[in-house]
């Protein structure tokens, strides 16, 4: 069989060098017209990366009487998580409608498809539409209202739910905490804008809004100013470009000569001021790996210098580094003798199609490893209001844990890692822990859930923490979002502190600017703002990475732990290193999973959760060695945890 | 920022968050500006590379000198070793400490003070004269080399944080490394010639002066607050040990190796070592960390370097007194000499280790090195008097570049690969501090080996020349030895550096039961109906079975069925023949043993299918209706709108014709009568119902797995059995004494084994094997099996199916051809609605000859997700983007460049057709969100021969043959032809027909509806009878035009389906615009010209004061056909 494919392979190469010789076809690359700046020169604010943080800025500055240019790589939003989003942000689509609708005319307002007037706030919620499972579009066009369905895209959160299953006094314990639903505001309120992010984390979630959907909200909003004020002819308030990136060299160029050629995108001026270049990008999908090249025949586009540019493009933003921003890990003192340690951890994330309905509830419970050493983990379930389809979980994986099919007698001892055998027995248990920890958040038996559809997921996601130290990257720019530091992601904390945060001290730059404040000063001001955002994010998020430790726990006790185990603290935690690389290692997180779907085809799973039980799971046992013998319960809870959520579900069925 | 509890976090759960009582976020160690821009740091890096490279340099820039040096200050052989080894001994014993002090007090401080002192130090090497003198000088500048070069690793890893950048950085310095010791013979070599060796040491001092200049204004101090001391005396106690031992390997040679004087200065030596052992244990900043030797392949991989670089260092230093004071080679020729090594250092270090080290483990890589090192060193080891160069000497020399090459990345690359955030500081710092004084030790010994040898030689009375040759042929056989040594020690010590296994030691994971192995076998075996695919056919011949009375089982390679497997267009008769199995159900067992829906109520498939109830919408998801959510509602919706486009030319002129055929009344009640009817004449209607195939085969398998469930749970003999992710065993995967999954027994019936599988993505295809710890299953010997598992079925191939193509001839003087079509087939996120649109077009190719090509458009009522589009390729086109010119020529097939021009040409061409069939402007369709990307898919009119493959077994389906798809000839030929010619069989058997003869008419039934779908499908096929001057060459052309466009990427559906690559964009909810009556040919030509979006559109018309929609089309403009 192999030998047929090399040869198939060696024949079209042979034969594929050119292109056929003789041919009837007519093929010619009609492109599209991508150099067109009208309005885009030495714009007031230029958006680099169109995530929520950039648009809700752009939202502001237009509302504000400013010209935005907004660049992005990705086309349309294709974010595929759902947000738990603070009420803040309610009022922050509030203050900026009402901000259009005093600046502008009503004809320079943007529409629905319907001819009514398209209203952010409206749009995401009000008291007196419908919630469900609908797209942004289908609101903005006018499909639903149609129909007879005058529809929001946001849901309310009904169910805030926390159980806590951690190990008290060598036993299991379960305490449950059901707190009432924050009550939705009936209108916005002005005095809630600029809040410290601290608070407003540390405030329950109001709303639950799938990523893509609330990203679509405003760049449609801004897409549809752009049209209008091309089609009237005059100056266009919007600009912009959505398959484009700063001018940089293909990261797939290996040449040193092409390397140290690079073009600039980013140019200084003397004053410390960057101007921008851009240029049109194709993304090519090859066998599974996306590859961004600028497209043939087109030019670069001078963006001029913008007053004010901020670039927000996720983790890892090449632009930012590319203007000498550097982020570095988060410490986290947790008090409890071992000092301060980076704030990480690996989470395994999926979308299944259950029910988890207009509901936040998070678990945090105890695993032990070999050692008997406790860790903590949590879990997430968020779904959303009227719609069977969103039930986004996350849960925790412990830091002992490897995944390991030699170990768990998936595939014989001394099996190549990289044979499919080996990673398709990974992948099983990967999937067979994320069930386990589902079943335990929802109180579903595993073998129902392996049933049910899974569009996305599980996937590993490694969090570590990690912030800048300074959002100012130039005379006239700024770093900001996940782009400038990143804490916990578990409450949609990087979305609030964006949207809400960052955006929102672009438009007190603005007022500002209008009080009479130089560009040098007030943009000083907003960098500082970022960065205070981002560290309430980091302090909220602290607690999230926090791990078992005895009360006592101190150098004697380590080591008193350390002769019974026969192994040094140092070693131990070398291994947990080694053990978290190794995971890393088999599942590296992909970029293109958002957009190549893997689907697990499964049920829709439509019945309400089954109600939360107040035993601990291993108490729903009678099996006392369990509780007995803390060192084996990690093993015992991975043997057990299908049948416990059985009767589980037995006892909730009664 | 605070350091203390925060008292607010004491509440818990507060807002969203959970957690534990009091955490603080420790302030951040950042204590340097920012990054510069990336030019500015690509120039700090040519700075770096330029102090490192005279550092490197200067190791090995003496050894040409040496003769010279020897001569001007009376060296003796073996104490000449000192003016090199008087400079690696610092140099390797103080990296560590200088990494350390770069911590403290900032790395560029550091840098530019090694480098300041090494300018210094080179100042006096070079005004030396006497041997004191330039061995103290010698020192110096190693103290200055290892303070400037340790830090200069760390400088880059953290100028570079981007993984591809700092790889280009990081091997742009390996390059400069390791090719710096071969330049410094050259440049060595050219300045002693030239002018004499003191200037060796003063070209040092304007190289220095400028990189100082350009470090002060390039570099940044950085330093990390986080390391709080150095180990100065782990530092001194360390360089004065390995001092000593230098010392006491040269002197061996005039003292004897058993001498008082030799053991004691040895004795010294060691206990010096041991007290810095001992001062690593105690010391709070340690330069070693002891737990850093315990970490895996540390101190394996530690050894086997410094035993590893003895070899290549040996060969400069002997290599160069060899061809001097032997072969009398001048100081140019000797540096020109080991060009070649340096050339192959290189070559290996740049290019063909990091590949090797990809392809295969880097142990494996370093073992590979290290034999060739040997073998190179072995060849040097018989070296003759009268050795000539290119014979005796390049040889040995090329091969020993070669293995180092290999060797010496590959080691560092396993010594590091375990590292951890705590330690890869550490490691690396260990590995080039193992590097320097491997080669300083090792050095010493060769060379007081070689002198040795030499001396004992000259006393015995051999010539000059012989004895020193045999002294050095001694040295490198020793290096061999020592090299093997390395070799023995990396082959059996070191462990791969990518582990085989995971790090274990605190996972209690046991394997837990799995999933697949709590099936339970209840009612498996010998079943009267087995279904091999759980397609829509084998479920509704299960269910028909079922109905029957019979026990049927099914088995499916996957889980549920998929989701993107296209939206059907279903004919009224499945309403009726769902309402038919229902009756014959409740008939047969009664209420209590028809499943019901999760709200309580019968679960009955023709009501889930379609309800006539005007209150019931019928765009709801499967598992919505089934399972209650939304009882209310079916999923079938109604086909109100039946479209046909003919825009084919007449009279070489474009021309349109647009028929529409009016509403369609659904029916209100089942009529069995229409069981069983002519398939030909079922296919010809008009399609009443448009479902998604998953929606379908999802309410299908939900009654299935009811049924199962509730005769499980009742302990009564089970109607249904369902083996999801399972397959027949595989001829070739099943093991040693298992049988084969179909066996044959003695009277021609088929048994049946099936095993568990386990399904992985492997990125680009799934893989699958069988789950571990299940074993075969026995299904008996069914009385009648049925094989429909979609196109290509294995297991239909497997029982001997052959097929037969229709041909068709086209009167283009070809004759009778296949009659087969290319077709991309996606789903954009277009409101077609309760619409099936057809088109006819002409296309044209490059000779102006004529080809007919289909589209067609399906939606779905009131969803404005679903707009399946299909749309027919023409046989001349290739996708080629050599020809679309987006790619160069002679772009290679198997580039991403090339695969990526073909991908999108693939695209452009199929939003065009979206463009023209829906009218929908085709800016608008570009920025439209694609939920799944168009797949090419080939259709090919064929059927089988004879359906029938066993005495008991039949192929159906899709399996069995295909006609056109366009209006799902597959679904509807499956589901109502094939799948009721079971229903007939078990009522022939009750009639009672024996199974021979009902299996044969059930057969020729299976045989008679495909046939009927392709005689329907033969129009789909028809192309315009055109004359044609050359028809064998034409298709020639045609045939190889089609393998290129199939070769480039063949689509393997049985993957492809629940792999669904999604472009993001636009949903387009609005209705689609009105068929114009004008051809698309005949419109103006600016099809690319942006247009407004229809919310633009609302949204201009209220600035204009526009109140009333305006006519959609006079606001587009409008479509130009692509080609033709």
């Amino acid at each position: 069989m192999g030998s047929k494919t090399d040869f198939a392979g060696w024949w079209r190469k042979a034969r594929g060098r050119a292109a056929l010789t003789e041919h009837l076809d007519t093929t010619t690359d009609a492109g599209v017209r991508l150099d067109d700046t009208h309005g885009a020169v030495d714009a007031d604010f230029v958006a680099l990366g169109l995530g929520g943080t950039n648009m809700m800025a752009m939202l502001w500055s237009v509302a504000m009487g400013r010209r935005v240019v907004g660049v992005e790589l990705r086309g349309d939003p294709a974010l595929g998580v759902h947000w738990n989003i603070r009420e803040d942000f309610y009022h922050h689509l509030g203050l900026i409608d009402q901000l259009m609708a005093e600046r502008y005319p009503e004809e320079r307002l943007p529409r629905r498809g319907d001819g009514r007037l398209f209203k952010l706030r409206e749009t995401f919620y009000t008291p007196h539409t419908e919630p469900g499972g609908i797209y942004t579009d289908e609101v903005i066009s006018g499909f639903l209202s149609s129909l007879g369905d005058e529809t929001h895209v946001a849901g309310l959160i009904h169910h805030t739910e926390f159980i806590d299953d951690r190990w008290a006094d060598g036993k299991p314990t379960r305490v449950l905490t059901i707190t009432d639903p924050p009550r939705p505001p009936e209108c916005h309120d002005p005095s809630k804008i600029g809040r410290d992010i601290a608070d407003v984390l540390d405030g329950p979630s109001t709303f639950q809004i799938g990523a893509s959907e609330a990203l679509v909200m405003m760049r449609r909003f801004l897409e549809i100013i752009e049209e209008m004020d091309l089609a009237a002819g005059v100056e266009p308030r919007v600009r912009l470009f959505l398959s484009h990136r700063v001018v940089t060299s293909d990261p797939g160029d290996e040449g040193y000569v092409k390397w140290f050629r690079q073009e600039e995108g980013f140019t200084g001026l003397p004053d410390g001021r960057k101007s921008l270049r851009i240029e049109a990008v194709r993304e090519l999908d090859y066998k599974g790996k996306f590859r961004r090249v600028r497209v043939p025949g087109t030019e670069v586009l001078d963006l001029g210098t913008p007053e004010l540019f901020m670039i927000a493009q996720g983790f890892n933003s090449d632009d930012a580094e590319r203007l000498g921003f550097k982020q570095e890990d988060v410490k986290v003192d947790h008090h409890d003798g071992r000092g301060a340690v980076v704030a990480q951890a690996d989470y395994l994330a999926g979308l299944m199609e259950l029910n988890v309905h207009g509901r936040l509830r998070r678990r945090i419970a105890s695993e032990f490893d070999k050692d008997g050493h406790e860790y903590w983990v949590r879990q997430i379930a968020v779904g959303h209001e009227d719609d069977p389809e969103v039930g986004w979980i996350l849960v925790q994986v412990p830091d002992f844990k490897t995944f390991d099919p030699v170990l768990a007698g998936l595939v014989q001892p001394g099996t190549d890692r990289k044979s499919k055998e080996y990673l398709g027995a990974h992948q099983h248990l990967l999937r067979e822990f994320y069930l386990e920890q589902v079943a335990l958040i929802t109180e579903i038996p595993v073998h129902e859930l392996d049933e049910i559809q899974m569009p996305y997921g599980p996937k590993l996601f490694s969090l570590v923490e990690r912030v800048g130290a300074d959002a100012q990257v130039a005379t006239n720019g700024v770093v900001a979002g996940d782009s400038f530091g990143n804490g916990h992601f578990l409450t949609s904390g990087g979305a609030i502190t964006g949207m809400v945060g960052h955006s929102s001290r672009v438009y007190q730059y603005w007022l500002d600017r209008d009080a009479g404040t130089a560009p040098e000063v007030a943009i000083r001001d907003l960098a500082a703002a970022i960065k205070k955002d981002t560290d309430g994010w980091l302090h909220v998020s602290a607690q999230e990475f926090s791990q078992a430790v005895p009360i006592n726990f101190g150098q004697e006790r380590i080591a008193a732990i350390e002769k019974q185990t026969g192994r040094s603290s140092s070693l131990r935690a070398h291994t947990i290193d080694a053990t978290r690389r190794h995971r890393h290692s088999l599942v590296p997180l992909n970029p293109s999973d958002w957009r190549r779907l893997v689907i697990y085809a499964g049920r829709l799973h439509t019945h309400d959760l089954p109600p939360l039980l107040d035993t601990h799971p291993l108490c729903r046992d009678t099996d006392e060695v369990l509780v007995a013998d803390p060192a084996m319960s990690g093993s015992a809870t991975g043997g057990m945890t299908g049948g416990m959520t059985d009767d589980m579900a037995g006892a909730a069925r009664s | 920022m605070n350091e203390q509890p925060n008292p607010e976090f004491v509440q818990r759960p507060k807002g969203d968050a959970f957690g534990s009582l009091g955490e603080t976020v420790v302030a951040r160690t950042l204590s340097a500006g920012p990054l510069r821009t990336l030019r500015e740091r690509q120039k700090a890096l040519v700075v770096l590379c330029v102090g490192t490279l005279m550092i490197i340099l200067d190791a090995s820039v003496v050894n040409v000198a040496l003769p010279s040096i020897r001569a001007d200050l009376d060296f003796t052989e073996s104490q000449l070793a000192w003016v090199v080894n008087a400079y690696l001994v610092p140099f390797g014993g103080l990296l560590l400490f200088g990494g350390r002090l770069g911590d403290i007090v900032g790395a560029k401080r550091v840098f530019m003070g090694g480098l300041s002192l090494f300018a210094v130090a080179s100042v006096l090497c070079g005004v030396s004269g006497s041997q004191e003198m330039i061995i103290g000088a010698r020192f110096l500048q190693g103290v200055g080399g290892a303070l400037a070069t340790s830090v200069v690793l760390g400088m880059i890893v953290s100028m570079f944080p981007k993984p591809k950048e700092q790889s280009k950085a990081l091997a742009f310095y390996a390059f400069v490394a390791s090719a710096g010791a071969a330049i410094g013979l050259l440049v060595g070599a050219l300045l002693t010639e030239g002018i004499d060796w003191h200037w060796i040491f003063f070209v040092n001092v304007p190289i220095c002066a400028v990189t100082l200049l350009f470090a002060g204004r390039l570099l940044n101090d950085r330093r990390d607050s986080g390391t709080v001391g150095v180990d100065v005396t782990g530092s001194v106690l360390v360089v004065a040990s390995l001092m000593l031992w230098v010392y006491t390997i040269v002197q061996a040679v005039d003292h004897g190796w058993t001498s008082g004087r030799t053991l004691g200065l040895a004795g010294a030596a060691l206990v010096l070592l041991i007290g810095f052992g001992i001062r690593q244990r105690l010391a709070k900043h340690p330069l070693v960390p002891p737990e850093i030797l315990l970490a895996r392949n540390v101190t394996w991989t530690n050894v086997t370097l410094a035993l590893a670089v003895t070899g290549p260092t040996a060969t400069f230093f002997l290599g160069a007194l060899y061809l001097q004071q032997v072969r009398r080679f001048s100081v140019v020729e000797v540096g020109l000499s080991f060009l070649p090594v340096a050339i192959t250092i290189a070559a290996v270090t740049l290019k063909l280790a990091p590949k090797a080290m990809r392809k295969i483990d880097p142990k494996q890589v370093m073992v590979l090195g290290l034999a060739v090192m040997t073998a190179g060193l072995g060849l040097l080891a018989f070296i003759p008097v009268d050795g000539v160069y290119v014979a005796h000497v390049l040889p040995g020399l090329v091969l020993i570049g070669l293995g180092t090459g290999f060797a010496v990345p590959a080691t560092l690359a396993a010594a590091v690969a375990g590292a951890t955030r705590f330690d890869a500081g550490v490691r690396s710092g260990l590995v080039n501090t193992t590097q320097q004084l491997g080669a300083a030790v090792g050095l010493a010994v060769l060379a007081t080996v070689a002198t040795a040898r030499a001396k004992d030689q000259v006393t015995g009375g051999v010539a000059l020349d012989a004895a020193l040759t045999s002294g050095y042929s001694l040295a490198f056989l020793v290096g061999a030895g020592i090299t093997l040594a390395a070799l023995v020690v990396a082959a059996v010590l070191v462990k791969p550096a990518v582990p085989k296994t995971a790090p274990t030691e605190l996972d209690p994971t046991r394997r837990s039961t799995p999933i697949e192995e709590k099936v339970t076998l209840a009612g498996a075996k010998d079943a009267d109906f087995l279904a091999l695919g759980l397609s829509g056919a084998n479920m509704t011949a299960m269910l028909w079975s079922i109905a029957m009375g019979k026990r049927a089982v099914g088995v499916d390679l996957r889980g549920d069925p998929y989701v993107a497997v296209m939206h059907w267009n279903i004919r009224e008769d499945m309403y009726h023949h769902l309402s038919e199995i229902d009756r014959l159900m409740m008939e047969r067992f009664g209420e209590d043993r028809v499943p019901r829906r999760g709200d309580g109520s019968l679960f009955l498939l023709g009501e889930c299918f379609y309800n006539p109830d005007p209150e019931s919408p019928g765009d709801a998801r499967a598992d919505e209706v089934v399972s209650g959510w939304t009882p209310e509602s079916h999923i079938a919706g109604v086909v109100q709108r039946v479209e046909f486009i003919d825009d084919r030319y007449a009279d070489g002129k474009p021309m349109r014709s647009v028929e529409s055929l009016g509403s369609y009344d659904a029916p209100m009640v089942p009529d069995p009568s229409r069981i069983g009817r002519d398939m030909g004449e079922v296919l010809r209607e008009r399609s009443a119902f448009q479902t998604g195939a998953q929606e379908l085969l999802i309410i299908l398998r939900r009654y299935l797995k009811a049924i199962e469930k509730m005769d499980l749970a009742a302990g009564v003999e089970p109607r249904c059995r369902l083996f999801r992710f399972h397959r027949v065993v595989e001829q070739t995967k099943r093991r040693r004494g298992e049988p084969d999954g179909f066996t044959r027994d003695a009277d021609g019936r088929v048994r049946v084994h099936i095993e568990a599988i386990r399904e992985m993505d492997g990125k680009r295809s799934y893989g699958r094997v069988r789950a571990p710890g299940t074993k075969v299953i026995d299904l008996g010997v069914p009385e009648l099996f049925m094989v429909a598992e979609g196109l290509h079925s294995v297991d239909a191939k497997r029982l001997g199916m052959e097929f037969e193509h229709r041909m068709l001839d086209h009167g283009d003087g070809r004759g009778p051809v296949r009659a087969q079509g290319d077709y991309l087939v996606g789903l954009m996120t277009i409101y077609v609605d309760s619409r099936m649109r057809q088109r006819v077009a002409s296309e044209f190719d490059r000779d102006g000859n004529e080809y007919w090509v289909r589209q067609a458009a399906i939606g779905h009522e009131d969803d404005a997700e679903i707009g399946w589009i299909a749309a027919e390729v023409p046989d001349f086109r290739t996708f080629d983007p050599i020809l679309g010119g987006l790619v160069p020529e002679g772009t290679d097939h198997d580039s991403p460049e090339y695969f990526a021009g073909y991908q999108h040409l693939i695209r452009d061409y199929w939003l065009r057709q979206v463009s023209i069939i829906t009218e929908i402007p085709l800016s608008d369709v570009r920025r439209t969100s694609i939920a799944s990307t168009p797949t090419l898919f080939t259709v090919e009119a064929k059927s089988g021969v004879d359906a029938l493959v066993a005495r008991n077994g039949v192929v159906a389906g899709d399996s069995f043959g295909n006609g056109d798809f366009l209006t799902s000839g597959g679904i509807n030929t499956g589901i109502l032809g094939h799948a009721a010619r079971v229903l007939t069989y078990w009522r022939r058997r009750a009639d009672g027909a024996d199974t021979d003869s009902a299996i044969r008419e059930l057969a020729d039934g299976i045989k008679a509806d495909t046939e009927a779908w392709i005689d329907v499908s033969v129009p789909n096929f028809a192309q315009p009878a055109r004359a044609c001057a050359n028809p064998v060459a034409r298709h020639q052309v045609i045939e190889a035009t089609r393998a290129h466009r199939r070769a480039i990427a063949p689509v393997n559906h049985r993957d492809e389906w629940s792999r669904i690559n999604v472009f993001v964009g636009r949903l387009y909810s609005y209705v689609l615009p009105e068929l114009l009556p004008t051809h698309p040919a005949t419109r103006p030509e600016n099809a690319d010209a942006p247009a407004l979006s229809m919310t633009g559109l609302a949204s201009v018309n209220a600035a204009t004061g526009r109140d009333d929609p305006p006519p959609y089309r006079n606001e587009m403009p409008g479509m130009a056909m692509s080609d033709g």
